[in-house]
């Protein structure tokens, strides 16, 4: 079976590594209550969605 | 040439799906809001407005066409005499999805699939009927509609009544979340019958 022919150094190994990032999701405010929410969801605080409320949002679950 | 025009199979086989569709379908007419997976919720959109477009048609060809699809005639009957008629008004997108929140245990994006004529209306959304779903003017805060429903509310009374109407609001949303809690879990088990079988 073929084989990598030497060991990958910490160096490269660590240099290919710079680039796994996570990136933030791209979050907006809720026009209702404020708060960050992810864009076209119902706002998870407030139960609000396009100007209405469309859930009832149970308080300490 | 029909080529392409599936938008998706589920991971299901024809019947399977399709009696998928229907089942969320009966959930929907039944309960005018169900919560699925946002891929459902979108295949099983397209097909409902079809439905209710035959609702609309109001013949015996139409009867015969839903009564294909529902073996339900309690529900047939619903379909032709109210659900159908509230839509008179509307050209098309009778239903509405809506990305509600993630579900535990897979992270699946789960949706509110819900009609856009409701039988119980809440006040905001009734006073500016003839707004189309699509038209939805985005700048609208929740301070306006108060205040158009508060404008309404004092040509017959005076705004004490504030405190009412917020009152029926929660009501009304309060009634909607319990429904919500009931239909799902209908759907739910019905598939996972049809996927052991």
């Amino acid at each position: 079976m073929p084989n990598p022919k030497k060991k990958m150094s910490r160096t490269r190994r660590n240099k290919r590594r710079t680039h796994y990032v996570l990136e933030a999701p791209q979050l907006s405010t809720c026009e209702n209550c404020g708060s960050a929410k992810m864009p076209h969801r119902i706002c998870p605080g407030c139960g609000f969605y396009g100007g209405r409320k469309i859930v009832e949002v149970e308080e300490g679950v | 040439m029909r080529h392409r025009k599936l938008n998706t199979r589920l991971s299901r086989t024809t019947k399977h799906r399709k009696a998928t569709v229907s089942n969320i379908m009966r959930g929907l007419f039944t309960s005018e809001r169900v919560v699925t997976t946002v891929k459902k919720a979108k295949v099983t959109s397209r097909y409902a407005d079809k439905v209710i477009t035959l609702a609309k048609q109001n013949d015996l060809s139409a009867i015969r066409q839903v009564e294909a699809i529902f073996q339900d005639k309690n529900l047939v009957h619903k379909l032709f005499h109210e659900i159908g008629p509230r839509f008179t008004d509307r050209n098309g997108g009778y239903t509405r999805v809506l990305r509600y929140k993630v579900r535990r245990g897979d992270g699946t994006e789960m949706a509110i699939l819900e009609l856009t004529e409701k039988e119980i209306m809440s006040p905001e959304e009734r006073a500016p009927k003839t707004k189309s779903a699509k038209k939805k003017t985005p700048e609208k805060t929740v301070a306006e509609s108060k205040s158009s429903a508060v404008e309404q509310q004092t040509a017959v009374t005076k705004p004490v009544v504030i405190d009412e109407e917020q009152s029926d609001i929660d009501a009304l949303a309060q009634a909607a979340s319990d429904e919500e809690i009931e239909s799902p879990e209908d759907t739910t088990d019905e598939e996972e019958e049809k996927s052991s079988e």
